[in-house]
């Protein structure tokens, strides 16, 4: 059977070299015959074993098919069978032409990443610019915003605009604690900072997003910064009352911490100035995945049939366990990144950031209620 | 593909020719994406709420999405073009809520699919999704429902996760994650596009050119810029999205903190007022009356709701 295949295999070989176009690239049907012991496939492994390269292809094929076989290479079994002559030359050139064309592909890559790099290059020549220039834009606006440390100050900037948004959402992020305003502290003043400015421009709720749920993890601390820092801005004696609300914890809480002692908590302090809204990653995919979860709970007790799962009904679910839908969402960074933000809650929010700005300062705050009194919403008409 | 309209409107041609010249434009766009090496491309050809508008635009519309993907789909599989490099292995998949629309145009729809699919997916070099009529929210819903039976269904073998959300979704399936969103005409938002896809990991990019001017230029650059980042943070070997979580909490640190806070802001008042002396003044008399009732303050303006008004 060996014997019989091994003649088999010689004659394919002899008949593909003596056909007329040997070369590799260019002839269109010799290639889809090749196609299972084309050269550029093989392991330089084998072309070790060979004792002469001018045979390459005698070799490269014979060696392949013995390895399939598991047999002893034929062509060293028998010197005979291997047939030095005609098909010589033209393995030659067929050698030539693949180390050629091996060639040309490795200098064209080269070729095309130096290219790559050059455009790198001058884009980072074009991207240190307009860093600068960015950077010197937001100086400019912080200056022209600067002090606003006043709610009146404020509220003469947001009094000029048509609109304002109901509900603000803004995305936080953790700074590692070398830096300044870093860490979670940093974090708990960022968000202070942006419940004074929100109630200041009059707005009423306010979401406040970080990925881990840092805000929520301290309430009480968060809770005295905020309250400190209202005093800051409204005076000591009579600082407006917020609510801080954790969907996901489904807890409520009104102003500064209370002693153990004086728990009860009185119909005055329930009557807020500004709702603050904490959320982290879990109200995101996960928290539609759970509400997935506890529906086919209900309707594999058939509790609710097929025909009430509406639309309607996931969206109020949703608000119920999120929130309300903002209506333009503030991300203090330089480029911008959702972080795994509610994604049923984003569909229609106004997003604003400003290019390579890297802390949370009032002039994206008032730049975002700026473009969002111009944005014009037709929800598809 | 958003702002047909208002370029019709700019150059003063009737609304037709708008929608007729971003269809030229998409097509551009699929063939630089494909010479770039984009694996799958998906646009936002027709939103659900667009159902809103008139009655002969929406006809028009479709009639014109369906008859270009025809002629393109046309192309793609005729024998003779199979040397163009161009219409080599690309597959068109409309995607969305296909029940909304008329049966002719669902069976047309069929048609193009069937025409342009690919048995091997080796052989696929590009996926073209037409996301008509579609909404993230719509695809979110539908998938939860499909779920929901599914798990009724299959019992305790079945379970509901991400993934199995996702597997549900019509364009999820396709493409579970979004790197790059490009959004033409200016606005800021998403329009109920890709909410889940790319609420994390994504870049944008918020073009203010109309979609029929967005050509060749604008892609060009938006790719290399996308490009550049990608490769810089990889060198730099930045874990761009690190999230660290540390537990150092002390309530003391609150007054270094504001200490910290008020020495920077003091030390920035030199710079101010060889800028914006008359600013600087005007701003600065108010800045220290901080006694104030938050009901005495001033009328703030009107508060919108985008979610309200409808």
């Amino acid at each position: 059977m060996t014997d019989l295949e091994d003649n088999n295999v010689i004659a394919e070989t002899q008949e593909l070299l003596n056909s007329e176009d040997g070369s590799y690239s260019t002839s269109a049907n010799l290639a889809s015959k090749r196609t299972d012991y084309n050269p550029l496939n093989v392991k330089p492994e084998v072309s070790k074993q060979v004792p002469c390269l001018t045979n390459t292809k005698y070799i490269v094929k014979n060696v392949m098919q013995s390895q399939k076989e598991n047999i002893n290479p034929s062509i060293f079994k028998d010197n005979g069978k291997v047939n030095i002559g005609d098909g010589n030359r033209k393995s030659i050139n067929d050698f030539i032409s693949v180390e050629f064309y091996r060639l040309n592909k490795t200098i064209f890559d080269f070729l095309m990443k130096l290219l790559l790099a050059l455009i790198f290059c001058n884009f980072s020549v074009f991207r240190y610019f307009q860093y600068n220039y960015n950077c010197v834009k937001l100086k400019f606006y912080s200056l022209l915003y600067n002090p606003a440390d006043s709610p009146q100050l404020i509220r003469n900037d947001v009094a000029s605009l048509l609109k304002i948004p109901k509900r603000l959402a803004a995305i936080l992020e953790y700074k590692p604690e070398e830096e300044v305003c870093g860490g979670v502290l940093g974090l708990m003043e960022d968000a202070s900072d942006l419940v004074a400015w929100s109630l200041s421009a009059g707005i009423k709720h306010l979401t406040l997003y970080d990925y881990d749920g840092l805000l929520k993890d301290d309430v009480n601390l968060l809770r005295k910064i905020i309250y400190s820092k209202l005093c800051k801005y409204f005076g000591g004696q009579n600082p407006p009352k917020f609510a801080v609300r954790i969907p996901h914890k489904g807890k409520v809480y009104y102003n500064l911490p209370t002693s153990s002692s004086i728990f009860e908590e009185t119909s005055s302090d329930k009557k807020v100035s500004i709702e603050i809204v904490l959320l982290s990653v879990t109200d995101g995919r996960q928290t539609i995945v759970e509400l997935t979860k506890s529906l086919a709970e209900l309707h594999k007790e058939d509790k609710i049939s097929e025909d009430d799962i509406t639309m309607k009904l996931v969206d109020t679910e949703l608000k119920q366990l999120v929130g309300e839908e903002p209506d333009l969402l503030l991300y203090f960074g330089p480029n911008l990144d959702l972080q795994g933000f509610p994604p049923w809650h984003i569909r229609l929010t106004e997003l604003f950031w400003e290019h390579d700005n890297n802390n949370v300062s009032y002039t994206v705050f008032i730049r975002g209620l700026k473009q969002f009194s111009t944005c014009k919403v037709n929800v598809g008409k | 593909m958003d702002g047909n309209r208002r370029f019709a409107k700019s150059i003063n041609q009737p609304l037709k020719n708008g929608h007729e010249i971003g269809s030229t434009s998409l097509l551009q766009i699929i063939h630089f994406a494909k010479t770039v090496g984009v694996k799958h491309l998906s646009v936002y050809a027709f939103s659900i709420e667009n159902f809103n508008r008139t009655e002969k635009e929406v006809q028009l519309l479709m009639e014109l999405l369906v008859e270009k993907l025809t002629d393109l789909s046309q192309r793609i599989s005729e024998k003779s073009n199979s040397k163009h490099e161009i219409f080599k292995g690309i597959q068109i998949k409309v995607v969305g809520d296909l029940s909304y629309l008329s049966t002719e145009v669902t069976a047309r729809i069929n048609e193009i699919e069937k025409r342009t699919s690919i048995s091997d997916p080796s052989n696929v070099f590009f996926n073209l999704y037409i996301c008509c009529p579609y909404t993230s929210r719509n695809e979110i819903f539908h998938s939860v429902k499909s779920n929901i039976k599914a798990k009724k269904q299959q019992g305790d073998a079945y379970e509901i996760s991400e993934s199995s959300l996702e597997k549900k979704m019509c364009l999820s399936k396709y493409i579970p994650t979004c790197d790059y969103l490009i959004r033409t005409s200016g606005a800021t938002r998403f329009s109920d596009y890709l909410m889940w896809q790319s609420h994390n990991q994504c870049s944008f990019v918020f073009s203010k050119t109309f979609w029929p001017d967005y050509g060749f230029r604008s892609f060009v650059r938006d790719m290399i810029s996308y490009s550049y980042f990608k490769s810089l943070y990889s060198w730099n070997k930045v874990e761009v999205f690190a999230h660290k979580k540390h537990n150092c909490l002390l309530a003391n640190q609150l007054a270094n903190v504001e200490a910290l806070k008020y020495s920077l802001i003091q030390s920035q008042i030199f710079e101010k007022q060889i800028f914006f002396p008359m600013k600087i003044i005007s701003r600065a008399l108010h800045s220290g009356r901080n006694n104030v009732l938050y009901e005495n303050l001033k009328m703030a303006p009107k508060s919108a709701s985008i979610v309200e008004r409808n």
